[in-house]
């Protein structure tokens, strides 16, 4: 079933169009929550509103770009309002993930064998890495997270963040200098 | 291609795949120095390990809790983050931390008070224990002259 046919079902109140569009997109929609929230259950929580947000807005989805863009641009904007709304939730967290009180949601960092000053120092780099990424402006956090874990292309992360391409570029370009300060200690290795 | 350049193209190197095919010269270099190999494969595998959180199953509850949330009237479950049994493992973590802080207090001002309060001996103790050393060096001093006096008597006795 293409977009425009599982659009039209959805119209006309197939259920199996809904479900099908869930099933489909599921898992990048959670996937761009995660990349941005870093929490699996939040990630979740967050997917599902984007559902229930697609669903009810049908009828605003013009057709111009593909359904997986048009609900990667509500993920985006449902996972940040998210972050904006919940800052003393994500401080607990933080200070709760200091005393590794949650490491059952995170799931195990390295799975294939790897000697063992090597998995402390890149667990502390991937560590650094993920507060580096957090720590970047929103526009350059979202096109570098877009752009490195979702492996979307710079014309489709323009669509999502409705801006140009160029800025894209630039967006992509100035959060690698900014994640290349952060990680300066780690060049001395 | 100098270490400086290679480890500015790092970053993109590890981040990005098929980088390596348009980098001769930053593969070469990866080939020929180990430190910047060391730091591509950490930087690496820190990429692998942020890519390896995301989630691969499918969730067969998701449409049903999709479902459930575009029903008219029906409330959002509210989720807590924060439970008994995390307060429970915070408080013995603060506990551990509290006690860790008040030893390293106690033990910094035990040791503060040794350097800036000079030994812990009284000055009386100090003046007698000076005064029974000079005692026993004269009594040593007398031992002696009394043996000098013994051998010398002795001596002079043996001469008549």
């Amino acid at each position: 079933m293409t977009d425009s046919e599982l659009i039209s079902g959805l119209a006309a109140g197939d259920p199996d169009a809904g479900r099908l569009l869930v099933e489909r997109h599921q898992l990048q929609v959670i996937n761009v929550c995660l990349g941005l929230l870093h929490n699996p259950h939040d990630a979740e929580d967050v997917a599902q509103d984007v559902f229930v947000e697609a669903f009810r807005n049908l009828q605003r989805f013009r057709g111009d770009s593909k359904i997986s863009t048009w609900l990667y641009r509500i993920a985006v904007n449902r996972s940040l309002n998210y972050l904006r709304n919940n800052k003393k939730k994500r401080l607990l967290y933080e200070i709760g993930s200091v005393f590794g009180l949650f490491d059952g949601d995170t799931r195990s960092l390295f799975r294939e064998p790897f000697a063992e000053e090597n998995k402390l120092e890149s667990d502390e780099l991937r560590q650094t890495l993920k507060s580096a990424i957090d720590n970047l402006p929103e526009n350059q956090r979202v096109a570098f997270t877009l752009n490195k874990f979702e492996e979307l292309p710079y014309a489709e992360i323009a669509e999502v963040m409705q801006i140009s391409l160029s800025a894209v570029e630039s967006l992509i370009h100035r959060a690698k200098i900014n994640l290349q300060k952060r990680l300066r200690h780690y060049r001395d290795l | 291609m100098k270490c400086r350049e290679a480890q500015k193209l790092i970053l993109d190197y590890t981040a990005t795949k098929g980088i390596r095919q348009d980098n001769p010269d930053l593969n070469r270099h990866l080939q020929q120095c180990t430190t910047c190999r060391r730091m591509s494969e950490m930087y690496s595998s820190a990429f692998q390990a942020l890519a390896a959180d995301r989630i691969t199953e499918l969730n067969p509850d998701f449409h049903n809790k999709v479902m459930e949330r575009i029903k008219p009237g029906v409330a959002r479950p509210v989720k807590q983050i924060w439970s008994p049994d995390i307060t429970y493992q915070l408080s013995r973590s603060l506990a551990g931390l509290a006690a860790a802080i008040f030893l390293g207090i106690w033990i910094g001002s035990r040791v503060l008070t040794y350097l800036f309060s000079g030994p812990a001996i009284p000055d009386g103790a100090i003046v007698s224990a000076q005064d029974s050393y000079a005692q026993e060096i004269s009594f040593q001093d007398e031992a002696v002259d009394r043996l000098e006096s013994y051998f010398f008597d002795n001596n002079n006795s043996e001469n008549k």
